[in-house]
């Protein structure tokens, strides 16, 4: 059966005089609509519970101890939460002091020290730092030119390794001897040559 | 009236620094406070977490507290709002939930009744409440429960007479029908 519509509306008192009359006398004459009214409104009223009864004051006590609680932990995180920031933004601007990725190189700033010298100083400091650069003397040098043009020359030659000593024995070749024995026009050919060969 | 005096000079109090009175004043309206977030979220739990976040915007709003209105709609405005939205979190949650649908459902042990029938009664209540979409539930809550006017509601949620009185209407038939069926069964 299906639920008379007038019935919420009469419970819930939004009918004008006039229905609400009507309906009244309909209700005194229907047993049937009266048990039905009967019957819903006792179903809204069961939903009706007064809850406060049976309900763990506990809980109502405790309600805002723990609402400060909350309140209190969350100051709490906030704090530390700043802490943690701060000292993060203090700690970045410590590395960025000792080491400023952005500062300009110590090339830079040699050039700068350098920008700053007159000529006679700057001369000075290139002869004072130039003075151990070159520490092979010309005996090592020759010896070094000997041994590099010979492994070139018996390469070059095709010579095997008992040639090499025997070349090197018998006729006790030294650069200087070849240079010598070269005409200038040779040197140039042999010079040319030496140049546009790939060895590698 | 002497309530409204009793809560402007309670307001008064905690706005000079007085921290008692914000107790007072939520032990005042606690019981509201808590069962209309229950019979809207419908168990316990949500129900606490709606309640706690209520009292903590009436603890930071309370500032901003005119006087326009009486304390009790001011806080009732704020524990229907909230409890709105933690409904639409809430169902949020669900449809982006990956996790298994069984762990939604709400442990019935729970909960701040004592009486084991009560517990049974009021928790087939709530079940039949959260059947009903929220808007209808509100305005069926406010009526049945909290016994507003519709001018009251009207003033509190915003809405017009004419579509409050409809969506009660269309809620009451929805439970006379839901508790037929049951008893039917």
């Amino acid at each position: 059966m299906k639920i008379d519509k007038r019935i919420i509306l009469y419970l819930d008192n939004q009918m004008n005089d006039e229905e609400r009359k009507s309906f009244e006398d309909e209700l005194s004459k229907s047993s049937e609509l009266s048990n039905q009214f009967q019957h819903y409104k006792n179903v809204l009223q069961s939903l009706k519970v007064n809850e406060q009864r049976f309900t763990n004051e506990d809980y109502f006590i405790n309600l805002v101890p723990k609402f400060r609680e909350t309140i209190l932990v969350n100051k709490k995180s906030f704090k530390i939460k700043t802490a943690f920031a701060l000292t993060a933004v203090a700690s970045a601007a410590i590395v960025l002091l000792f080491f400023n990725p952005f500062q300009t190189s110590e090339n830079n700033s040699a050039d700068k020290i350098i920008s700053t010298l007159n000529e006679t100083e700057a001369v000075e400091i290139l002869d004072y730092y130039s003075n151990g650069l070159s520490t092979i003397n010309n005996e090592q040098l020759n010896g070094y030119s000997d041994s590099l043009f010979s492994d070139l020359i018996y390469s070059e030659l095709n010579l095997e390794e008992t040639d090499i000593n025997w070349v090197v024995s018998a006729e006790e070749i030294s650069i200087e001897n070849i240079y010598s024995e070269i005409k200038p026009e040779e040197a140039d050919i042999i010079y040319n040559e030496i140049l546009n060969k790939k060895f590698f | 009236m002497s309530e409204d005096i009793s809560d402007h000079d309670l307001v008064r109090a905690f706005l000079n620094g007085d921290e008692t009175s914000f107790n007072k004043i939520i032990n005042k309206y606690k019981n509201k406070i808590y069962w209309h977030a229950r019979r809207m979220t419908g168990n316990h739990l949500d129900a606490d977490e709606v309640v706690q976040e209520v009292l903590l915007v009436i603890y930071t709003k309370l500032k901003d507290f005119r006087f326009k209105s009486s304390l009790y709609t001011w806080i009732f405005r704020i524990v229907s709002t909230r409890s709105l939205n933690y409904l639409r979190k809430r169902s949020l949650r669900k449809v982006f939930s990956f996790d298994d649908p069984a762990a939604d459902i709400v442990d019935g042990n729970e909960d701040i009744i004592n009486d084991f029938e009560m517990k049974e009664k009021i928790q087939k209540i709530d079940k039949f409440l959260q059947k009903l979409p929220a808007k209808q539930r509100e305005v069926f809550i406010m009526r049945n429960y909290d016994e507003l006017s519709y001018e009251e509601i009207s003033k509190l949620t915003g809405k017009s007479i004419g579509g409050l009185k409809a969506n009660y209407f269309h809620g009451v038939n929805k439970i006379l029908e839901l508790m037929k069926d049951y008893e039917n069964r």
